[in-house]
């Protein structure tokens, strides 16, 4: 199976790193929750705007999630080792989780402040279209028969599945007007002594997200050479 | 904090942890044995 003797040293990295990282995420986890409780109230949402220490985080993470996914099949159809259509699949399983979390967190705000679960805004339309790019993406890897072809075709996939991202993000200022979702966060547009809290959130989800997807690619590395060993003994059977 | 907040909190963590400790599960049972299944 191509990928394991020529990125042995690279899973073996992603293995120490996921251990190191643990103990990083407990220590800005503390700090995360310190700095949310002790954050100003919003005077006009009230406290519902605290979501924002953790919807947008959430959403960087879905980003990074399918960014990695894309990665994973432009390697793969660049260098043919298996292991990077493994950090593709595990790219997309972890991008998926924050991707629901986000879908979770965001009506649970909306319904606070706009007073609905959910509007056709073009914002939340595009981030369902994405959800539904990489669920059917998850769905295709699992249901398709294991081979180059399924690979190459899930990387070809994810690598346009990827243009969804800049959509995502840009598509408030596309339809600036009939957008309910607010403008993208800018330099300055956050409230005196909410930029530390939402710094340092976005600092945790980012190392939970690479803490996860080292240990979600490093199953799925396991899993392929436990798949192999099994056949090379059933082959000596 | 009022009831959304902490909703939205309580599931994130929630799933974040449970998410977390089913790959380590997994990946122990991986590392184990060659009979253990695969995902």
């Amino acid at each position: 199976m191509a990928g394991f003797s020529r990125l042995g040293a690279l899973e073996r990295r992603v293995e120490r790193t996921g251990t190191s990282l643990s103990w990083l995420l407990a220590a800005l986890l503390v700090a995360y929750v310190w700095l949310v409780v002790g954050a100003p109230i919003d005077s006009v949402q009230g406290p519902i705007q605290k979501i924002l220490y953790l919807h947008p985080p959430l959403a960087y993470g879905a980003y990074l999630g399918f960014i990695a996914t894309g990665l994973g099949g432009v390697l793969y159809l660049w260098r043919g080792s298996e292991a990077f259509d493994r950090m593709a699949i595990a790219g997309a399983e972890v991008g998926l989780i924050f991707c629901t979390l986000m879908m979770v967190t965001g009506p649970i705000w909306a319904k606070g402040t706009w007073g609905t679960w959910w509007s056709w805004d073009p914002r939340l339309t595009v981030t369902l279209l994405l959800w539904f790019t990489y669920l059917a993406y998850l769905l295709l890897r699992s249901f398709a028969e294991p081979g180059a072809r399924a690979a190459r075709f899930a990387a070809v996939y994810g690598i346009v599945g990827v243009v969804l991202i800049p959509l995502n993000y840009y598509v408030i200022e596309i339809f600036e007007a009939r957008s309910m979702h607010p403008d993208n966060l800018e330099r300055g547009s956050l409230g005196d002594g909410m930029g530390m809290p939402f710094l340092v959130a976005n600092l945790t989800f980012f190392v939970a997200f690479v803490y996860l997807l080292a240990r979600r690619w490093e199953v799925e590395n396991l899993a392929a050479r436990a798949a192999l060993r099994e056949s090379e003994e059933g082959d000596r059977k | 904090m009022n009831g959304y907040v902490l909703a939205s909190y309580s599931i994130t963590a929630l799933t974040l942890i449970l998410y977390g400790f089913y790959l380590n599960r997994k990946r122990k049972s991986l590392s184990e044995g060659p009979e253990s299944n695969t995902s």
